[in-house]
């Protein structure tokens, strides 16, 4: 298995999807292989990174704007009107 | 036997909000104006959080709700019972905001080549930014999570739709291919590759907070 091989493997090892003989294939050359060692941890804070900047300290909160209740409410109301 | 414990079971939260929903719906068909409160009072700060996971200006993620609110009571009668009113709400609610997404007109988007890991001729992988050391001081930076937000906007299209499905909106792969209108390996094609560009793409922000 070379980098490439390697890479194009990553998505299957991180969701347990790898044969476990391809599995111990891959291990082996992150053992091996410190660049694709040090890639794989990019790779799994990549998603992680992804998740924490779309949740942000803003969607924590259920809470939804009475202004935004009422518009909704109002645009539905216009709509059937013109229908 | 089993039907005679059915019965006695007390009803659970999702059989009592099966219930709610059947009443919602048919106040909904028959034009009771309250009814349509109701759904957006209960299932708008759901759908506002998913719209606000996929949109990053917040006035976005509310056009977009508003849009969804708009377009699920227009299709009503197409809701077919055998699915979840949550569910059937969530999918539209992801649907609007991809399309506002895709309005967005002033999006710098990057090649997806330019963006995947180089190899030389054997093979072998150029040296990646080392990320360990600075991954648990960027999950807490507000600056490198609006940068990162910002870098998935710079995604081509069919790949950020797709990581925003999957690894955000955490959609399992079939329901994403639906939505897209791909097949599932396509999702997974897209998704491995989107993931590669958005490291790509972050790597000179980690090695500028390393140092």
């Amino acid at each position: 298995m070379n980098c490439r091989d390697f890479i194009d493997l990553i998505i299957d090892f991180c969701d347990g999807s790898l044969p476990q003989e391809v599995k111990q294939e891959f291990e082996l050359h992150a053992a091996t292989c410190h660049t694709c060692d040090t890639y794989l941890v990019s790779y799994q804070c990549t998603i992680q990174l992804g998740k924490a900047a779309c949740e942000g300290e803003k969607c924590t909160d259920l809470n939804m704007p009475e202004s935004l209740v009422q518009k909704i409410i109002k645009a539905r109301e216009s709509g059937s009107q013109q229908a | 036997m089993q039907d005679v414990d059915n019965a006695i079971d007390p009803p659970s939260d999702s059989d009592m909000r099966f219930s709610a929903d059947e009443a919602i719906l048919r106040e909904l068909r028959e034009g009771d104006p309250s009814a349509f409160e109701t759904l957006v009072r209960f299932y708008g700060p759901r759908m506002l959080a998913t719209t606000r996971r996929l949109l990053p200006r917040e006035q976005d993620a509310q056009d977009a709700l508003q849009d969804a609110f708009l377009s699920a009571f227009k299709k009503i009668d197409q809701f077919e019972a055998r699915s979840r009113l949550g569910t059937w709400l969530h999918r539209i609610a992801v649907n609007a905001a991809l399309m506002k997404l895709r309005q967005q007109k002033s999006r710098r988007e990057r090649p997806i080549d330019d963006l995947l890991p180089q190899y030389d001729d054997d093979g072998r992988l150029a040296s990646p930014a080392n990320w360990a050391a600075v991954y648990d001081r960027a999950v807490e930076d507000r600056d490198l999570r609006r940068l990162v937000r910002k870098s998935i906007d710079e995604l081509p299209a069919p790949y950020r739709d797709v990581l925003l499905l999957r690894d955000i909106e955490e959609l399992p792969t079939d329901e994403t291919a639906e939505i897209l209108e791909i097949s599932n390996g396509a999702v997974r094609a897209r998704l491995h590759r989107a993931r590669l560009a958005l490291k790509t793409l972050l790597d000179p922000h980690v090695v500028e907070a390393q140092s």
